[in-house]
């Protein structure tokens, strides 16, 4: 095997990742989900997720290295979601990581969430530069984070809902299914993205995100309404409302900072009107944007093993053997 | 050959690991701490059990798979399903009550029992020869036969050892478990009392012995009121 072989479990949410890269490849990225599970609840049982988790670890793993052509003792190293996230899920990552780990003799590494997020991209389009801006979106999280060469630092981040809830909220108004990011997207086609005027919310020069007054203000206009609705100009109007927010909270953020390339990641990076609005206003504002392609976007094993890879590379120490698994991981770490 | 066995533990608020040789324990770590299963877990594994594990491969994996609170629970199921992937052997569960029932042998029947957290305790009833003979159950103290001396320490790996012990090496379906089939025997009180699948001297797959179902505190989500008076174009 030439080149460093870094597994990665990822167990944050409702998806069980393993992703195995080799050097600076990526040669599998095998993904197990509950979504299906959950969906008839709207959203994620944290209980149905974990016991997801656990019956899906080993079939999981065993996929991942077919898929590489790698057997477990070829892997060099370990790297594992540590947090943010759920921490019942996390915890069947982490201790599946830390019996790896124990069980061939090599080191571990838990890794925070966000960073992977941002660090996965060099899988896609190559070695990032030394600072970037991450504008993270998903059911979980809404953050704007800026990796640098000695660590990370929030510079934003949802007070409320996340953006990716925030679409599961109307959808859920707007009788479309769970999940709602891409339901929402595919009916906003037919829709007029200026028909309602919704709130932006949070003015001035924060770069923290709020959803819950825009969920707000979508309920009451549709209670105030009666008979015919045109729900794709509904849908337009509020995807209009969110990707605007998002794109112009996260070219502030470049520019406050004078970093100027942005990755954007999640769930939500999957949206094609935020896709669009990011990409044309970092344009006009000099900026490079990078977004992975869907499928390293939300969560999976690849952006873990990308930021182990990463670690590896640059010399960092392995995680002591007590690391925890934290819901609310100090975003200043990038691992342990 | 040696029959080297590491035994993972994680049913209470111990996390306890051993490692035995032939039945006879040559290392074993354990840690009491209910929030802090995963912590110990690997702190423990690469203080006292790594060193152990010169000479002899490890053979096979046994864990306890409960009942006991989830989460620390999954932590060592997935910790020795884990290990026996990547070292290639057998892993095997044992249900945490009989494991202590084993070690705790009484000269009648007995009961053991654990907290199940929510104001109710998982128990089983067994006979002297530490044979389950009733149960695991998990719900109100009350239901536990009167009458009966009850056991309620927490588990330990050792115990699991100890349980191993009770089927003879030579067994050939030693490391053959029989699959979990837990019925959900719900009394309509929100699944409080659920029971009972297996008994006798029976070795598990390494899976949980869930004796709630995952979705006890969340309803399906019902259609939004506000978009009754709606027609959608
Ligand atoms: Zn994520």
């Amino acid at each position: 095997m030439t080149g460093v072989v870094i597994l990665g479990i990822e167990t944050s949410c409702d998806e069980t990742g393993i992703g195995i890269v080799v050097g600076e490849e990526l040669r599998a990225n095998a993904l197990a989900s509950s979504v299906d599970e959950q969906a008839r609840f709207g959203g994620v049982v944290p209980e149905i997720a974990s016991r997801a988790h656990l019956e899906a670890m080993v079939p999981t793993i065993e996929r991942a290295c077919a898929e590489a052509g790698v057997a477990l003792t070829d892997v060099d190293a370990i790297a594992v979601t540590s947090g943010p996230g759920l921490v019942g899920s996390l915890l069947v990552g982490v201790s599946t990581a830390k019996a790896l780990g124990a069980a061939l003799a090599r080191p571990v590494y838990g890794v925070n969430h966000l960073a992977a997020h941002v660090v996965v991209d060099e899988l896609e389009h190559g070695p990032l530069p030394e600072s970037v801006i991450g504008l993270l979106v998903s059911g979980g999280h809404t953050s704007l984070i800026a990796v640098g060469p000695e660590g990370m630092e929030a510079l934003g981040q949802t007070l409320d809902d996340a953006a990716g809830e925030a679409f599961d909220k109307v959808a859920r108004l707007l009788d479309l299914p769970f999940p709602g990011g891409p339901a929402i997207d595919e009916c906003a086609r037919e829709g007029n993205p200026e028909a309602i005027a919704f709130p932006r919310a949070l003015g001035g020069d924060t770069l923290d995100f709020s959803f819950s007054g825009l969920k707000t203000a979508v309920l009451r206009w549709l209670t105030a309404q009666h008979g015919e609705v045109r729900r794709a100009d509904v849908a337009a109007s509020f995807q209009e409302a969110v990707a605007d927010v998002l794109s112009a909270r996260a070219l502030e953020a470049c520019r406050c900072t004078g970093v100027d390339h942005l990755v954007v990641g999640g769930g939500v990076a999957a949206n094609s009107r935020l896709r669009a609005l990011v990409t044309e206003r970092a344009d006009r504002a000099g900026v490079q944007v990078r977004i992975p392609r869907p499928g390293l976007c939300t969560d999976n094993g690849a952006m873990v093993a990308a930021l182990g890879a990463r670690l590896v590379r640059t010399g960092r120490a392995p995680s002591p053997s007590d690391f925890p698994a934290t819901s609310s991981m100090a975003v200043g770490e990038i691992a342990r | 050959m040696v029959e080297r066995i590491l035994a993972v533990e994680t049913s209470s608020a111990w996390t306890s690991l051993a490692v035995a040789d032939d039945g006879v324990v040559i290392a074993e770590a354990e840690h009491h701490d209910a929030r802090g299963h995963v912590e110990a877990i690997g702190a423990l594994f690469a203080d006292t059990i790594a060193p152990a594990l010169t000479g002899p491969p490890v053979t096979g994996v046994v864990c306890g798979v409960g009942p006991g609170p989830y989460s620390g629970l999954r932590v060592g199921i997935a910790y020795a399903r884990a290990v026996a992937l990547a070292w290639q052997v057998p892993v095997v569960g044992v249900c945490s009550l009989d494991a202590v029932a084993a070690a705790n042998r009484q000269p009648g029947d007995y009961v053991v029992a654990a907290d199940a957290r929510r104001r109710e305790v998982y128990w089983a009833v067994f006979d002297p020869t530490g044979a389950r003979i009733d149960g695991p159950y998990v719900g109100n103290a009350t239901e536990i036969p009167t009458g009966l001396p009850v056991v309620g320490v927490p588990a330990h790996a050792r115990d699991l050892i100890t349980f191993l012990a009770t089927r003879s090496a030579s067994d050939p379906a030693r490391w053959d478990p029989t699959p979990i089939g837990v019925e959900l025997d719900d009394h309509g009180d929100g699944g409080a009392r659920t029971a009972r699948a297996l008994t006798g001297r029976t070795l598990l797959t390494a899976q949980p012995l869930y004796l709630r179902s995952a979705d006890v505190t969340v309803s399906p989500r019902a259609s939004h009121p506000v978009t009754a008076g709606v027609t959608w174009t």
